[in-house]
């Protein structure tokens, strides 16, 4: 693909990220003329008062959650896809999501069992509970990794921790009262919505600095294309880039998971779609490729969840599933084989 | 016996596992301008003695000497400096285009973000021009024969400009006239660029006729040598179980034993 396409589709791709990002402001339930919210977002005075509150407390903080959520999820997935050359691989294969889950379920269901303070069921609370779950099966998958050489097995035993907490959470499930379960349950739906500001820097500061180790990544992760002899052979440090991507991927997914649920889909398509647009291997233009169309996918999911002109919501792990999969699938019939 | 400095000196070497050792006691030379063939049954240890020499197994005894330098020494930078590869495991990315793939080959040499400089560009073009793949410089690997990957490959390794290239059975799966015309070209590149080439290789026939040197394995043992000397001392005889397969010397070569 010659350098002046990917700089079109780097233009036309940025351009809908824009769209999409205003769009997404100016609809929710509340209806506000899209003139009000250009005004407000430019913090300009605006006639009505509350109109210019929504934006600016509600809807603002929540695009740009869907953006830090879909790019960071994007960004993750194509790293694991990369590092255990899977194209199954997505950002919760290392059991993030289902380490973080466990935290949680343990803090809202296991509540009674083990006499926790009411902190711990506040909104930090959660948060504080999924970060824990997810940075210790952080520290266990790098554990192990130190141990391996085969990346494979890591893989693996990311998949086993996967089953081994999902069980445990099956367990306090079904011994919890259903008060707790619907709300544990809630939490599993996923939600961008409901972040603070205080919230929202602390969730923007780890998606930078999973970013940043994500760029450190990007040579070895290309010479992995060819597999780790290949790699080694041409001077890259395997394990060190192993623990660099295991631990930006670690900041990307395991906070989002913390702020905003199990959000499934995004991380593990993402990839794939682009590298469908543009057939590129490089992961200098891949990835941010990747991080565009991940932020784009998941404002268009909140727009979908929000239906626009009613009063309720969709739970927004529900729509990237049932708004992505047939995307994902019908591109994949369309072009007849999978590129990786 | 040669003079100069070898490339790489294997001493008292032992190969193998923790729970499994494969040879011991090898004792060889790399030098310039040579082709070497390392022979031996299925199984006999040519890719472990390949991986060992490589840095990317650790031997279990001995030392290698790269330039003078003990291998184990060097961090995995260093060694790609002096030792590039062509592996026989499958290309992942169907995406990647030959001319990426070829610049893969001048990480050792770029910045931490991978970008070329013009001179890495020119060794690129170079490696394309030796083998003589510039017209499918920017296919997809997804899409090239066995045939075109391996001349990739081997293109690599080329820019990544080192003075030895080790191949692991670079000729599987590629047709008699592809075989012969791999042997060919890296008869050509010791030739004209004066690197050493090692390869791991089950075409015996082909190695006896085109390469300087041979490593023979042979249930733990090895004998290295010309391929004259390798005929002279008889031991390409005993290779196989001579009620198959013989060696016949005046046709320097193997023939199935007709009843």
């Amino acid at each position: 693909m010659s350098a002046k396409k990917i700089r079109i589709y780097f233009g036309i791709s940025l351009l809908f990220l824009l769209c999409f990002f205003l769009l997404n402001i100016s609809l929710g339930s509340v209806q506000i003329p899209f003139s009000q919210t250009l005004k407000s977002l430019f913090g300009q005075l605006t006639e009505n008062q509350a109109h210019a509150y929504i934006i600016k407390h509600y809807r603002l903080p929540k695009a740009i959650t869907s953006i830090l959520v879909g790019s960071g999820l994007a960004v993750s997935g194509l790293l694991m896809q990369t590092l255990f050359r899977n194209p199954l691989a997505g950002p919760y294969v290392l059991g993030l999501s289902s380490g973080a889950s466990l935290g949680v379920a343990l803090v809202i269901m296991g509540g009674s069992l083990f006499g926790i303070t009411a902190f711990f069921l506040s909104s930090w609370g959660v948060i504080f509970a999924a970060s824990i779950g997810s940075f210790l099966v952080m520290l266990a998958v790098i554990a192990a990794s130190f141990r391996m050489k085969n990346t494979m097995a890591i893989l693996i035993i990311g998949i086993m921790f996967a089953a081994l907490t999902g069980a445990i959470v099956n367990v306090l499930s079904y011994f919890s009262p259903s008060e707790q379960l619907q709300r544990y349950v809630f939490w599993s739906f996923g939600s961008l919505g409901n972040l603070s500001t205080q919230e929202l820097s602390i969730l923007g500061l780890f998606w930078l600095l999973g970013m940043i180790l994500a760029v450190f990544s990007l040579k070895t992760l290309n010479a992995l294309l060819l597999g780790e002899n290949y790699a080694q052979s041409m001077g890259a440090s395997i394990k060190t880039n192993r623990l660099l991507v295991i631990v930006a991927t670690s900041l990307l997914a395991g906070s989002i998971t913390a702020f905003a649920g199990p959000i499934a889909f995004v991380g593990l398509a993402v990839p794939h779609l682009v590298r469908l647009v543009i057939p590129v291997s490089n992961h200098l233009i891949l990835m941010p490729a990747v991080l565009i169309a991940g932020a784009i996918l998941m404002l268009i999911c909140d727009v979908i969840a929000q239906l626009p002109g009613s009063e309720l919501t969709l739970p927004i792990n529900a729509v990237t599933s049932i708004f992505g999969a047939p995307i994902v699938i019908w591109l994949l019939m369309r072009k007849k084989k999978l590129v990786f | 016996m040669n003079k100069e400095k070898p490339i790489l000196s294997v001493k008292n070497l032992d190969i193998g596992y923790p729970q499994k050792q494969v040879a011991s006691n090898i004792n060889v030379e790399i030098h310039r301008n040579a082709l070497t063939a390392v022979i031996g049954i299925n199984g006999s240890g040519k890719s472990t003695f390949l991986n060992t020499l490589s840095g990317n197994l650790p031997q279990t005894a001995g030392e290698i000497f790269i330039r003078q330098q003990p291998l184990h020494n060097l961090p995995p930078r260093k060694i790609a400096e002096h030792i590039s590869l062509v592996l026989s495991n499958p290309v992942y990315s169907q995406n990647l285009s030959v001319y990426d793939m070829v610049a893969l080959g001048r990480q050792p040499y770029t910045n931490w973000l991978g970008l070329l400089s013009e001179q890495d560009k020119q060794a690129v073009q170079k490696a394309l021009q030796l083998i003589d793949i510039e017209s499918m410089a920017h296919r997809k690997c997804g899409e090239l024969s066995d045939g075109q990957l391996q001349k990739a490959f081997i293109a690599r390794a080329l820019a990544q400009d080192t003075e030895m290239i080790i191949l692991d059975e670079p000729t599987n799966h590629l047709d008699l006239y592809h075989k012969a015309f791999v042997f060919k070209l890296l008869k050509k590149l010791t030739q004209e660029t004066g690197k050493a080439v090692v390869l791991a290789t089950h075409e015996l026939n082909l190695a006896l006729q085109l390469c300087d040197e041979l490593i023979l394995i042979n249930q733990g043992e090895i004998i290295a040598g010309s391929p004259k000397d390798l005929i002279q001392n008889k031991v390409l005889h005993k290779l196989f179980p001579s009620d198959l397969i013989r060696f016949d010397e005046k046709t320097k070569s193997f023939w199935v034993v007709e009843n």
